[in-house]
């Protein structure tokens, strides 16, 4: 044996080599997924970037600018108020959906009469669309003859708050009208519950663990998964706000712009004032932060994230 | 069932009513309808003047169209079917986009030279990068003067001297009111040609102003929303339409925000927001006989839904802020035109023909005020439905004229309300409240005009 032959083929296991046939069977696979890779996400994204360094109206041809959108987003009013909002909405509407799912599905999860049919109704508001929710909720939040100020006005507060006209209030209400839809995230979390298996809360039982016990120590590792989807989810739809946001405000974002959501401001750029250049790099922004913010939220996980899994192992 | 499960039964039943409660708040009750769509002409056309090629001279032609008419929209079957019948070697495939995406598709399909061959015209920029051809010709080969047509409403289809649509209605922003509460109380109808200076206005509407109990009982005088959406322009830009200096803020402007602001305050006025509540716009208060003066943002609608509702209406032009001032009425029409990329110029250009003098027969025919002024005199428009209202309603947007150019006007204007509302609520002074908005209007007003100069 010389030294060339040392470790060759015959020395070690090879993977089956994959013929021709399979290769090409495998590509024509994975084509139709490549295809919408390309053209409906990378093709954008990398076309999102080109046109940002430009400046477009969608009528005339794109004229190059260099970082000037980036530059300019800087000293825009718009910009900065439309991150206060969106980032206002996060930090309310975030823990808002996720504690609120959570406990809705704690009650949702109980042995009751009736129970399919209270889990069909809380779960109706989430399949409603939200243009229709927005339409409805406009009404019941008109400072001056919604049933909400009226209630409110019957029940002794002489000046209810002005809604979606208060820069104060503005964005809480936008989270109410988003909580009011809380049953998509109980049911996700339903499920988790309904996964945990019965025999650890009896085992929990005999060793002496109460209610409060159980729900610390078994219920929310077990259900951190879940969370941790519903979690990243609620994050991404914060993200997201612009039909609800564009009924209750309009395209301009509404008085004095309390429900600019940047979404909103991307596309009344983009569409309304044919500054496509600026959306664009108002759109990358957006990738951006929403790509640290979930990678620093998957990144952390590991600490409070528990899989049962990983036990077996 | 044991007490934690009664509680959580209890809690869950609660949370339950509430979503039922708020579910059933969305059903609301079927709303009377406050407009009658437009039916097809059943009557032959009179007294129309033929486009210049008759059918069998036009060639043969398959045209596209694109419009935003929505599925109330019976005008503009009804033409087209009237079109293919005169000339049958010509087809129009008509497509109703969502006024949403209407903008969108149509950019996207010019980017691609994809563009149908009539479209309704939406933005000033089409038409300034050149992407639509003048059709003044249009007008002369239909035999149409065009200085028969409503000035104010045909200079939403011009652009730098020339007119590159045609169109069948006069839109507008008029002064309706109901003539039975002027009655009632013994006052004078607003004049339809000279226009109220905004105090006169203001005090009218406190003598018609009925104060209720509660405000659901109240008798609103008039109608006081911010007026940027009914004024002329002049009052808020300079004549170039580049400056807001020295007129958005000026004596005369701050004066007409505080009057109108003041009727709110008074309660001569409901507030802004609760006439955005369903069935409680100014058009339904005047039909429910709880408003005697409102501003409409659309005439034809309100026409309409009065003489449905057997309201006698009155009309004239929005208030304007000092004596002398010239009247001023917001106006449009749909205008129609032709990309520079079809390729059936000439069968669109006959088309647009037949559409300029058939459309405006038609509309007249159907109750809607035609663009072309004249013929609605000689067919004595304001003769039918509610002759009194009508007449006050041709005489005052008779006096449409020209505006001026603000690119992303509601853009530049998005602050007003915000700053109309700190002073019906009394969170600030009219001139405060107007000076706190200018930085961010004429900010807004330059990166306007920077967009538009950009477009060569």
């Amino acid at each position: 044996m010389n030294i060339s032959s040392i470790g060759t083929k015959k020395s070690q296991p090879q993977p089956r080599r994959i013929n021709k046939f399979e290769e090409r069977a495998a590509y024509l696979f994975l084509l139709p997924w490549l295809i919408g890779l390309v053209v409906f996400i990378l093709g954008p994204a990398l076309a999102t970037g080109a046109i940002s360094l430009t400046n477009w109206n969608m009528i005339t041809q794109p004229a190059w600018v260099g970082l000037a959108n980036y530059s300019k987003m800087l000293g825009d009013a718009n910009f900065w108020q439309s991150i206060r909002v969106t980032l206002y909405y996060l930090v309310l509407s975030v823990p808002a959906l996720s504690i609120g799912g959570l406990l809705v599905s704690l009650l949702l999860n109980q042995r009751l009469p009736g129970m399919n049919f209270i889990r069909t109704v809380l779960y109706l508001p989430a399949v409603l669309s939200g243009v229709a929710v927005a339409v409805l909720w406009l009404s019941l939040l008109n400072p001056d003859a919604g049933v909400i100020n009226s209630a409110l006005r019957a029940l002794g507060i002489a000046n209810p708050p002005n809604w979606l006209n208060d820069s104060q209030w503005a964005v809480p209400a936008v989270v109410m009208i988003s909580l009011w839809g809380v049953g998509g995230n109980a049911i996700i979390y339903l499920a988790g519950l309904q996964n945990i298996p019965p025999e650890l809360y009896d085992a929990a039982s005999i060793d002496g663990a109460n209610d409060i016990n159980k729900f610390f120590a078994l219920t929310l590792p077990l259900l951190s998964p879940t969370m941790f989807f519903v979690l990243i989810t609620n994050l991404v739809g914060a993200f997201q706000v612009f039909d609800i946001a564009f009924i209750l405000g309009g395209s301009r974002g509404g008085r004095g712009g309390n429900l600019l959501f940047y979404l909103l401001y991307i596309w009344n750029e983009g569409f309304r004032s044919g500054r496509m250049g600026y959306a664009s790099a108002l759109s990358l922004v957006l990738i951006v932060f929403s790509a640290i913010v979930i990678i620093v939220v998957v990144n952390t996980s590991d600490r409070w994230v528990y899989y049962e899994i990983e036990d077996k192992k | 069932m044991n007490a934690r499960s009664k509680v959580s039964f209890i809690i869950l039943a609660i949370i339950t009513s509430v979503s039922v409660l708020l579910s059933s708040c969305g059903a609301a009750p079927a709303a009377k309808p406050t407009t009658a769509p437009v039916q097809p002409a059943t009557q032959a056309p009179v007294a129309t003047q033929a486009p210049a090629p008759t059918g069998d001279t036009m060639e043969k032609a398959a045209l596209s169209m694109w419009g935003f008419g929505g599925d109330t929209d019976t005008f503009t079957p009804e033409i087209i079917k009237r079109f293919e019948a005169k000339y049958p070697n010509v087809t129009v495939e008509y497509t109703d986009i969502p006024e949403d995406s209407y903008t969108t598709k149509l950019e996207t399909a010019m980017m691609a030279d994809a563009a149908p061959d009539i479209v309704t015209l939406y933005k000033t920029e089409w038409l300034k990068a050149g992407k639509f051809i003048p059709v003044d010709d249009v007008y002369a080969s239909a035999n149409v003067n065009i200085a028969d047509m409503n000035q104010g409403a045909l200079w939403s289809c011009q652009y730098a001297g020339k007119t590159y649509g045609v169109g069948t209605y006069t839109g507008g922003v008029l002064l309706f009111y109901n003539r039975a509460m002027f009655d009632a109380a013994k006052l004078p109808y607003p004049s339809a040609t000279v226009p109220m200076t905004v105090d006169e206005y203001a005090a009218l509407a406190a003598k018609l102003t009925q104060k209720g109990a509660k405000p659901e009982d109240t008798v609103y005088g008039g109608d006081a929303r911010a007026p940027y959406w009914w004024s002329d322009l002049r009052t808020m830009f300079s004549e170039d339409g580049k400056s807001m200096d020295g007129v958005f803020d000026s004596a005369s402007n701050v004066h007409m925000y505080d009057v109108l602001a003041h009727m709110v305050i008074n309660g001569d006025a409901p507030s802004p927001d609760a006439l955005t509540v369903a069935n409680s716009s100014a058009q339904d208060l005047i039909s429910q006989g709880k408003m005697a003066m409102g501003i409409m943002d659309d005439n034809e609608l309100a026409t309409v839904a009065f003489e449905t509702n057997h309201i006698s209406y009155g009309v004239a032009p929005t208030p304007v802020a000092e004596k002398g001032d010239k009247a001023w009425v917001s106006s449009w029409t749909d205008c129609e035109g032709i990309p520079t990329t079809s390729k059936n110029i000439q069968a669109a250009r006959n088309f647009l023909a037949f559409y300029l003098v058939e459309g405006n027969q038609l509309r007249e025919e159907t109750g809607t005020l035609p663009l072309n002024m004249k013929l609605a005199n000689d067919l004595k428009w304001a003769n039918s439905g509610d002759t009194v209202g009508r007449q006050s309603e041709l005489t005052a947007i008779s006096q449409a004229r020209a505006s001026i150019m603000v690119p992303d006007f509601w853009d530049v204007i998005a602050p007003i309300d915000g700053a109309y509302a700190d002073i019906t609520e009394g969170k600030s002074d009219t001139k405060t409240a107007i000076a706190g908005i200018m930085q961010p209007m004429k900010d807004a007003l330059a990166t306007a005009w920077e967009t538009w100069d950009a477009i060569k």
